[in-house]
């Protein structure tokens, strides 16, 4: 299988300056390996650093020692020394974020919001929009909220909204920030079949599920992450 | 890789003995918006009219990089040349719109000037233009002959924008856009420009105080502190997990973006 992500002794600290320069460490040492076509699925309690893990993954933390190298369009790029030029192209065409929180934009309807990921890389405008449509369908958002701004939506509705917004370009490799938290037995089976899709067309995936059965039915693999020694003070 | 459309190397700026902006360097690229933030005085602004070739540097230098990969060091050029280019290529919106319109003459005249500068000459193209362009910045065609100063402050800047942009601009300069406006007007404009920026593929540099507008608009950031860049990189980046301590500060001042 093509491996399309190694991370080697990743590490993140935190050094908050407002509160007298604390350093919190949320990882340390991380190192794993992901394939093409598989799934695989951070595991541990509450503050293990698994979000972190994937906020690194993504560009939006800057790790604080290790490397990052990710498969991207015919080279493998050193992420945690890409420029912002590099991360931007990296986002577009090779690493997609899924997770639960929606980002309002003003006055942007739902459809747009999900339908931008394939604007962005060149898709024509009523092309995007067909497939947004599919995708809201099949997450069971009522076409009468399609042409609304999804800021006056309810929490579930948003949430779906933002899955189908990642869930609308696959990416070769998929980052999924609890993808299922607080959904419905209906769409949580949407998004196993969406997962299940993304696996076929050989993605990699990498998940955080806080659904035990959701978890079971679409990873491969789990990798297991434990809380580092909490907080050091700076010298 | 396409090549950067604004180089910025060194460039300090001292009224006096006092810093305005000092050791900045960074590339903008075709289509990019990167926005400037810091508090009141950090040398946001300075720092933009200096790359506009509003101000000259104290030293360092400015290059923009034209469609045909031709260089311009904006303070090399002639007054003529320069300001053929801040009418044609280049952009500048202002925080009061009025500084950037005639109050005076028609929302279309104020339109109309700037397609005349780049040698637009028929009359009717031109006010045919102009009422295109008012429609796109969501101003009624009937207030096509009123003046800016019977405007309300949104509209306004609005039209200031489609005054701006009419000449399909490049790259513009925006100080502020949405300052001292109402909240709701304020989202109508971030949209408008947000869609604009996307559709012309323009670049933009943009100064703000408010991370909430740079996090909406702009792809990078950077945090200006004492006229100095304290940090640069992705918006995201910068806003979730912020290096410096005067970014920390200032997104930790931050209500919710």
């Amino acid at each position: 299988m093509t491996t399309m992500l190694t991370v080697e002794k990743l590490s993140k600290i935190f050094t908050l300056h407002q509160q007298g320069g604390v350093r919190i460490k949320a990882l340390t040492d991380v190192s794993l390996e992901l394939s093409a076509g598989e799934c695989l699925a951070l595991a541990g309690p509450s503050g293990a650093g698994k979000s972190t893990l994937l906020r690194c993954l993504y560009g939006n933390y800057l790790p604080s020692g290790g490397k990052i190298s990710l498969r991207h369009l015919s080279e493998i790029l050193d992420l945690s020394a890409a420029s912002p030029q590099k991360i931007m192209e990296v986002r577009r065409y090779s690493l997609g974020y899924v997770s639960q929180f929606l980002r309002v934009i003003p006055r942007v309807s739902a459809l747009d919001i999900v339908a931008e990921p394939l604007l962005e890389t060149g898709a024509e405008t009523a092309e995007a929009r067909q497939a947004a449509r599919e995708l809201l369908n099949r997450l069971n958002i009522p076409p009468r909220l399609w042409a609304l701004p999804p800021a006056t939506f309810s929490g579930g509705e948003q949430q779906r909204i933002n899955l189908a917004r990642g869930f609308i370009r696959l990416r070769p490799v998929m980052l999924l920030d609890e993808p299922t938290a607080s959904l419905d037995r209906a769409n949580r089976k949407v998004v196993r079949d969406l997962i299940y899709e993304a696996k076929e067309s050989g993605s990699a995936l990498i998940g955080i599920f806080h659904d035990d059965e959701m978890r079971s039915l679409v990873a491969d693999r789990q990798f297991q992450m434990a809380p580092p020694n909490g907080r050091e003070k700076a010298e | 890789m396409t090549r950067p459309i604004l180089s910025a190397r060194g460039v300090d700026k001292y009224y006096g003995g006092r810093v305005g902006c000092r050791g900045v360097s960074f590339d903008l690229y075709p289509g990019e918006i990167l926005g400037l933030v810091g508090e009141s005085g950090s040398g946001k602004t300075t720092l933009l009219n200096v790359l506009a070739g509003r101000l000259s540097p104290s030293g360092g230098r400015v290059l923009y990089r034209g469609p045909d990969g031709s260089e311009h060091d904006l303070q090399q050029l002639s007054e003529a040349g320069r300001r053929r280019l801040l009418r044609t290529e280049l952009g500048f919106v202002h925080q009061r719109a009025g500084d950037g319109l005639r109050p005076l003459v028609s929302a279309g005249a104020n339109i109309g000037e700037r397609l005349m500068a780049g040698g637009w000459r028929r009359y009717g193209r031109i006010r045919s233009e102009a009422a295109d362009w008012l429609a796109r910045v969501e101003i009624p065609a009937d207030r096509l002959d009123d003046r800016p100063a019977d405007y309300s402050g949104g509209m306004r800047q609005r039209l200031q924008i489609a005054r701006n942009l009419v000449t399909r601009p490049r790259l513009v300069f925006m100080d502020e856009p949405t300052g001292g406006l109402d909240v709701s007007v304020q989202a109508r404009l971030l949209d408008l420009i947000r869609h604009l920026a996307a559709r012309l593929d323009l670049a933009v540099v943009l100064v703000t105080h408010d991370l909430a507008v740079a996090r909406l608009l702009s792809q990078r950031l950077m945090v200006m502190k004492s006229g100095q860049v304290v940090e640069s990189g992705l918006t995201d980046q910068v806003l979730d997990d912020p290096q410096h301590p005067y970014s920390q500060l200032l997104v930790s001042a931050m209500l919710q973006v």
